[in-house]
């Protein structure tokens, strides 16, 4: 878990470091304790550091508005010279909320699938499951967040929960 | 429906241009079947981007030495797995075992600190596990052709297990690799999911507990010829 700090400050760099280093040390202290508390459904399928990123980056994004709302009302002085697009740097914000709002099974799959590149064949493997599950729980998986994504993009789409399967 | 579903899941199982010809045959038939296999290739895609910015993002995090916070987050894991290791053990079990990874990985980072990943690797001297002063740790310790498997020698009471964690020191600060292993006796054979054959420098912990925490704990390393 101390990857947190390392990658909260890599992400502050790419983003324009919007957070100095005491905003950043205090960040990675909330993160950690934020991660401490969800450790228990840790179940170690994927890196820990792959489970801890989708934390870190959504704190981080918060954490930049926070500071930027802060900025703006304290002064009326112009935006920090280095400050990068934040359309860029927050362009998978909406992702990650996406995957956190998905059942564990599915998040499981997901991360597996896209963030550590393992094959259908080998999540099965990892997880214990047939493969047959793990593509129905990638397919529903990817059905809930191209959801989720219509409606946050457009905010009178369709239901977020996935068409019934009729096999399993 | 059923079958359109059916379709659109094995066609986005599938690398595009790689779908079956089944689905492919009914994806040519149905125009809201294409529109919806585009939206979840969309959304995939998507995902895939986000992967490989997280990837990469990890590696550079991987290269960095220091970091705002980094020494209060050792302090603050160090406190949090000492306050979980006097907690109530059975309804926190799945909680103390990754404690336990952490703490190893926590322990490992303060104690050795940043590995100097030029040079020969130190002496890893010997160690020793339990009462007496017999080593206990004894292969792979040094230089070693590969880490086929771990032999250790120790004697357990009732109510004790083996806690076995393995660290890459190539890593800056040391990797744990893979998650914590219980090993119920020497010797272990690391599974082929680990990789350790890409791993040209480890350091293993192996840990006695019991319902009350640590009990003993000795650490060994080993390089690969």
């Amino acid at each position: 878990m101390l990857c947190v700090p390392r990658i909260l400050a890599v992400q502050n760099k790419r983003a324009g470091r919007p957070l100095d280093e005491h905003d950043l040390a205090d960040l990675a202290q909330d993160v950690l304790l934020l991660v401490w508390k969800k450790l228990p459904s840790f179940e170690g399928a994927s890196a820990l550091e792959t489970w801890v990123y989708s934390f870190c980056y959504l704190q981080f994004m918060n954490a930049s508005r926070r500071k930027a709302r802060l900025r703006t009302r304290a002064s009326d002085e112009a935006p920090a010279e280095a400050a990068a697009d934040p359309q860029e740097s927050g362009r998978f914000e909406e992702l990650y909320e996406g995957v956190e709002s998905l059942p564990p099974a599915e998040r499981r799959v997901i991360e597996l699938r896209l963030s550590s590149e393992l094959t259908f064949d080998e999540i099965g493997r990892a997880s214990d499951e047939p493969v047959s599950t793990v593509k129905s729980r990638y397919y529903k998986a990817i059905q809930r967040l191209a959801a989720f994504l219509r409606r946050r993009g457009e905010p009178a789409a369709a239901d977020e929960q996935p068409r019934e399967e009729a096999h399993g | 429906m059923a079958d359109d579903e059916r379709f659109l899941e094995d066609a986005l199982a599938s690398s595009p241009g790689e779908e079956p010809a089944e689905a492919l045959e009914h994806l040519a038939s149905s125009a809201d079947s294409r529109e919806r296999l585009a939206e979840l290739r969309a959304a995939e895609a998507a995902f895939v981007e986000a992967g490989e910015d997280a990837r990469s993002v990890l590696a550079e995090a991987e290269e960095l030495h220091e970091a705002p916070g980094l020494d209060a987050a050792a302090e603050l894991l160090a406190k949090q797995v000492r306050s979980v290791r006097g907690a109530q053990p059975a309804r926190l079990m799945p909680l103390v075992a990754v404690a336990s990874l952490v703490a190893a990985s926590v322990m490992a980072w303060l104690l050795f600190g940043p590995s100097d990943s030029g040079g020969e690797p130190q002496d890893p001297g010997r160690v020793y596990l339990g009462p007496g002063d017999d080593p206990v740790l004894s292969h792979p310790i040094g230089a070693v052709p590969a880490y086929d498997e771990f032999r250790w020698d120790v004697e357990l009471v009732d109510g004790q297990r083996l806690e076995l964690m393995l660290f890459d020191l190539t890593s800056d600060p040391p990797r744990p690799l893979g998650a914590l292993q219980e090993p119920q006796s020497s010797p272990w054979i690391p599974p082929p999911s680990l990789a350790l054959e890409s791993v040209e420098r480890l350091r293993w912990t192996l840990t006695v507990v019991d319902s009350t925490g640590v009990v003993a704990s000795s650490a060994g390393e080993a390089w690969l010829e």
